[in-house]
């Protein structure tokens, strides 16, 4: 699942938005939306297969939370690439 | 803007070749827009700048803007903000100690500066116009 699709639809990212605030089990998300409670795990279980939120269990409830590592700023991502790279580049140039 | 330098082991016409013939051997797997690490990346003089996948899959990694061999290369890149908000990347080669300075100074184009800086969902395939507006969108709403 891609990121893209799995904000590709407006309950996904009211999702998202509602997570903001911190983590909520599957019953304290469906009571905030106006579909089933499978639903909502189905949207929970695309989510995560898009890498944007996460399992997290708080004592007893098993929770929701977003996954930090999903989002982050471009500059971040490409500041990795970089590193990856010119260390490679660093590498292949001994040889 | 990003700046990083790297020292490499051989003379600057080595290193320009280096950089922009073997850019499949350096590009790092965990970005690449295919997932396939054993793709092709291609940074064609003055022209396309891009991956093909084992199963023929392509994507536009970005354009070549620039193509002065071997002092300097400037690319338009698509990796992270997507072909409708490009940042730009300047490659400097210099003689150094017996080797070579390369230095990379990355930045957000007019446009990619939101991307660039707010916490957006990172995606590493390649994304489409249309995706980076939806994208946008999202960024601000979720803000």
């Amino acid at each position: 699942m891609h990121p893209l699709d799995a904000i590709g639809n407006p309950i996904r990212r009211a999702i998202l938005k509602n997570l903001q605030g911190g983590p909520l089990s599957v019953n304290e998300i469906a009571g905030r939306f106006p579909v089933s409670r499978p639903a909502i795990s189905r949207h929970l279980r695309i989510l995560m297969e898009g890498g944007l939120v996460e399992p997290r269990s708080q004592g007893k409830r098993n929770c929701y939370a977003i996954r930090l590592k999903g989002f982050q700023p471009a500059r971040k991502f490409l500041d990795e690439f970089w590193d990856a790279a010119l260390a490679r580049l660093e590498e292949l140039s001994k040889q | 803007m990003i700046e990083k330098s790297a020292f490499l082991s051989c003379g600057i016409e080595d290193a320009f070749r280096l950089f922009t013939e073997r850019v499949s051997q350096w590009w790092p797997a965990s970005h690449r827009p295919s997932k396939d690490p054993s793709s092709i990346i291609s940074i064609e003089p003055h022209g396309r700048f891009w991956e093909l996948a084992a199963d023929g899959r392509e994507f536009d990694l970005g354009h070549v803007r620039q193509w002065e061999p071997p002092h300097h290369l400037v690319l338009d890149f698509y990796l992270g903000t997507g072909p409708a908000h490009p940042t730009e990347v300047t490659i400097t080669f210099a003689p150094e100690d017996g080797g070579t300075r390369l230095s990379i100074r990355h930045k957000p184009l007019p446009g990619a500066e939101d991307l660039w800086n707010s916490r957006a969902p990172v995606f590493a395939p390649s994304w489409d116009s249309i995706i980076a507006a939806l994208t946008n969108r999202v960024t601000d709403m979720l803000r």
